[in-house]
């Protein structure tokens, strides 16, 4: 879909960083979403990036939140808008890997608990990237962070948070990617026609957080999902599985290599990691396989 | 309020009661934060560099892919007056080059060019480029080499007299490429596509004979491109003997469509294209053929793929075996007596050398012996005055002699003997009488002409080179498959040409190969990664964070970014899975 710089509801001018991966999810999801569309936004980096007073670089309305209140919020706005029969205005809530795993998790556990009619995406830089790069409890296990330095790496694998809603048997949750961008356009237009609490994960990499340069922020985020780091799929009711993207099965290595915040691993933490990769995509596909509990039910 | 400019509160009044969003943010130029800037950078792929024709294959492929084939046949016959020939004759080094070969396997660019040249109807008429000149060029010969310049030069707006001293033009393409390699239709096809521009082709004139040099210097310049076609002697007793023939002067009797008679068993001594050619010939003529040369198959140097086809139709390969004399009964050949040789220490060819194993001699019977260990020039008929060196011309990259105005080409000029080469000289040539012509210095423009690094000429580039839009528009950088961004890619497979049942291929000379169709075209023109030029695929657009990419317009080609706000991260450039675009110092 071509458009023009002056059809998109993103303008330039906006002070994300070289190569920023939370801008590029924005942007594609405003995309599929259209102007009739209001973005919450708690603190994040896009309280940063949309500029400061009175200056917005989005061509919607965008209420900005406290850090702990995406879930809440957009679910207020989607009752004041149902008030004034507007049910056909979008509400997406926009948050980071801080705001989602950590901060906002309760307000996002009532709105997905409540079922409240919102999308909501969270852009996952893996840390506190904005206020300068503080583990979160989306941070991979043994990266570093400036609170977990490289002699302390973060201990602990990375919070699951599509298995959360899933657990609340959210309508649609799904992974993404910056790399694959039709296919995160898709799944915004797909959560669009299903009612209820939409949720989409999607993987954005942050160049000065991850230690890379600027153009390799595509390619990092592309080796993440061949290396089955970062799978892409989609999960219906918390109980059907499907994986949309056929991995290449790269080893891990090669995506942990490519970044600054990986650099001090030795061989037997990389092999670690491999091992957890490799488990936590076996049950992937084993999940993709069960039959779901709705399908068995009798009509 | 201007979107472009920052807001200024001036007193409390005008700052509103709810805190709220009045402008975007474009007035923040991010262009500010830059130290090195993406560019688009056309590059040269390795397909076109790799064609000493000087074809811009890229471009015929992508105008093929959009079924475009009259545009590709019109882009092909801008440096090229031979498509359909080449698409059969051409050993492709193209498909060599092309970077797709280290991924799964080359784009079929020769099938390409054969189907593009045989779908655009023969009605289709190629336009003079330049009004008439005035000026007048004598070409003598009229192979690919002198007819390339002939159809350029008269594209030039110049008057072309072609000399040939057989009965029929095309030299080596008529005489010396047998029927069921390139039909002699499609040859008089494209040679009249020639004569349509106004070339005047006389027959039956040999310079040194029916017309003496001295008149050619009559015309404004002089372009000569005789080739070679002296068959070499062995220089082996009894070789004057009835039965015993050259290769090339067997092809010209068979391709005249004289009768010859070879009887039950021929025997072929050499390994080059001549000898595989004629070998196949016999075969087709009904005779036993034997191949007999003095090095192994590895080191063969006719075109693997001739060798095989040969193989495959029944010509026996006698390798290491070299001839010692004609066996003779009377004044008639009987058989060949042949001495077993072995491979000793690589020669400045790289090739190792054939050492002879005394004692091992042994005769073969054969009724005809075909000798066709290479061929040489006959340069007898130019004057002292025109510099030669080891039986060839000296020429400039140009084509250009010793003498002033007398330019030559083709075989008789380059090392290398083969069509495409011959035709990228005529065209170099076409290019410096063009310059001479006109009173202007190709060296001015050398650099803007030549393809990429092996020294192949565009005519395009130079006919845009006068025009000052075209200055700089061509860097030499010629696209490497690491430059290729393979994760947009997947292994498709290449589209398998189809050729005649052998067992089709006795007592006739029916083509062999039977060209691609257009699904399989389509195939494999989808297949080319379009190295280093723009297809606008949108992957800089798509993935720029900064919105600082556009698309020119609806009917222009190509992008613009906004360096008001690009920032410079690089993502367009390192992603462009053609690498059409580099990054720049500010």
């Amino acid at each position: 879909m071509r458009m023009k710089a002056s059809e998109e509801l993103i303008t330039s001018g906006h002070l994300a960083c070289q190569g920023c991966g939370g801008t590029m999810v924005m942007r594609h999801a405003l995309r599929a979403l259209g102007d009739n569309t209001v973005v919450v936004i708690p603190a994040c980096c896009w309280t940063i990036i949309a500029g400061q007073f009175p200056y917005s670089s989005l061509r919607v309305p965008i209420l900005h939140t406290a850090f702990e209140t995406a879930g809440a919020a957009a679910s207020g706005v989607r009752a004041a808008l149902d008030i004034q029969g507007k049910e056909d205005t979008n509400v997406l809530a926009f948050a980071g890997d801080g705001g989602t795993f950590d901060i906002g998790l309760q307000s996002l556990s009532g709105a997905a608990e409540r079922n409240e009619d919102i999308i909501y995406i969270c852009y996952d830089n893996e840390a506190y990237m904005n206020t300068g790069i503080q583990r979160s409890s989306a941070t991979p296990e043994m990266a570093w962070t400036t609170t977990t330095p490289s002699t302390r790496p973060k201990s602990g694998p990375k919070k699951n948070m599509i298995q959360i809603l899933a657990a609340h048997k959210a309508p649609y949750c799904a992974t993404a990617n910056v790399a694959w961008p039709e296919d995160l356009t898709n799944k915004v237009k797909k959560a669009m026609t299903i009612r209820g609490t939409k949720f989409i994960h999607v993987l954005s990499p942050c160049p000065p957080g991850w230690k890379i340069s600027s153009e390799y922020s595509i390619e990092v985020a592309r080796l993440a999902t061949h290396c089955n780091v970062f799978p892409i799929y989609e999960v219906y009711d918390g109980e059907r599985y499907h994986i949309n993207i056929q991995p290449k099965n790269i080893p891990v290595t090669e995506y942990l290599k490519a970044q600054g915040r990986f650099r001090h691993l030795t061989d037997e933490e990389i092999e670690h990691i491999q091992k957890r990769v490799d488990y936590e995509w076996k049950i992937l596909l084993q999940r993709e396989m069960t039959d779901s509990y709705h399908m068995n039910m009798p009509a | 309020m201007s979107d472009h400019k920052p807001i200024v509160y001036k007193n409390c009044e005008d700052v509103p009661a709810v805190v709220m969003s009045e402008a975007s943010m474009l007035w923040n130029k991010t262009g500010a934060w830059r130290y090195i800037k993406p560019k688009y950078c056309d590059k040269v792929p390795p397909c076109n560099q790799g064609c000493p024709a000087g074809n811009d294959v890229e471009n015929f492929v992508r105008l093929a892919e959009e079924k475009k084939y009259k545009e590709a046949w019109l882009s092909i016959k801008e440096e090229n007056p031979f498509p359909r020939v080449c698409g059969r004759v051409c050993y492709y080094p193209c498909e060599t080059a092309c970077n797709r070969g280290q991924f799964d396997r080359a784009v079929s660019i020769n099938a390409l060019e054969r189907f593009i040249g045989d779908y655009v109807s023969t009605d289709t008429k190629i336009e003079r480029l330049q009004n008439d000149s005035g000026k007048k060029v004598a070409v003598v010969g009229s192979g690919p080499a002198g007819l390339t310049t002939a159809y350029h030069l008269a594209r030039l707006g110049h008057g072309v007299h072609v000399y040939e001293a057989d009965e029929k033009p095309g030299g080596v393409l008529r005489y010396g490429i047998p029927e069921y390699r390139l039909p002699k239709k499609v040859l008089d096809e494209e040679i009249q596509d020639i004569i349509n521009l106004g070339v005047t082709i006389d027959c039956n004139k040999k310079v040194g004979e029916t017309i003496q040099w001295e008149a050619l210097l009559d015309f404004d310049a002089v372009f000569v491109a005789t080739g070679a076609h002296k068959s070499r002697n062995v220089g082996i007793e009894n070789e004057e003997a009835q039965g015993v023939m050259p290769g090339l002067g067997f092809l010209k009797k068979v391709a005249q469509g004289k009768k010859v008679h070879l009887g039950p068993r021929t025997v072929v001594v050499g390994g080059g294209n001549t000898a595989i050619d004629a070998a196949r010939t016999a075969m087709r003529l009904g005779s036993q053929v034997t191949i007999h040369y003095y090095r192994s198959r590895n080191e063969i140097p006719a075109f693997k793929e001739e060798v095989d086809e040969a193989q495959k139709e029944g010509v026996h390969f006698d390798m290491l075996s070299e001839p010692v004399r004609v066996l003779v009964d009377g004044d008639k050949a009987t058989g060949i007596e042949m001495r077993r040789t072995r491979l000793g220490d690589p020669d400045e060819s790289g090739r190792r050398r054939p050492v002879s194993v005394e004692g091992s001699e042994y005769s073969v019977d054969a009724t005809t012996i075909i000798i066709a260990i290479g061929e040489d020039t006959d340069l007898e008929y130019l004057p002292s005055e025109i510099q030669e060196e080891r039986g060839r011309v000296i020429v400039d990259a140009f084509g250009a002699t010793s003498r002033p105005g007398v330019f030559a080409g083709g075989d008789m000029a380059i090392a290398n003997h083969n069509v495409a080469y011959a035709i990228g000289s005529g065209k170099a040539a076409a290019i410096a009488i063009d310059a001479y012509l006109k009173g202007s210095h190709v060296s001015d423009i050398v650099a803007q002409t030549t393809i990429g690094e092996y020294g192949a000429m565009s005519m395009s580039h130079y006919i845009e080179a006068g025009r000052a839009h075209a200055k700089n528009r061509y860097t030499k950088s010629v696209v490497s498959y690491n430059d290729i961004n393979l994760n947009y890619f997947e292994e498709q497979e290449r589209s398998k040409q189809t050729k005649l049942e052998l067992s089709e291929r006795h007592q006739n000379f029916k083509e062999v190969h039977q060209g691609l169709s257009e699904d399989q075209i389509q195939n494999d023109a989808q297949r080319c990664f379009h190295c280093g030029v723009c297809t606008m695929c949108d992957t800089c657009y798509i993935y720029c964070p900064d919105i600082a990419i556009e698309h020119k317009g609806d009917a222009a080609w190509g992008y613009d970014i906004n360096f008001d706000y690009c920032k410079g991260c690089g993502i367009c450039v390192h992603e462009c899975p053609r690498n059409a675009m580099m990054m720049e110092d500010e």
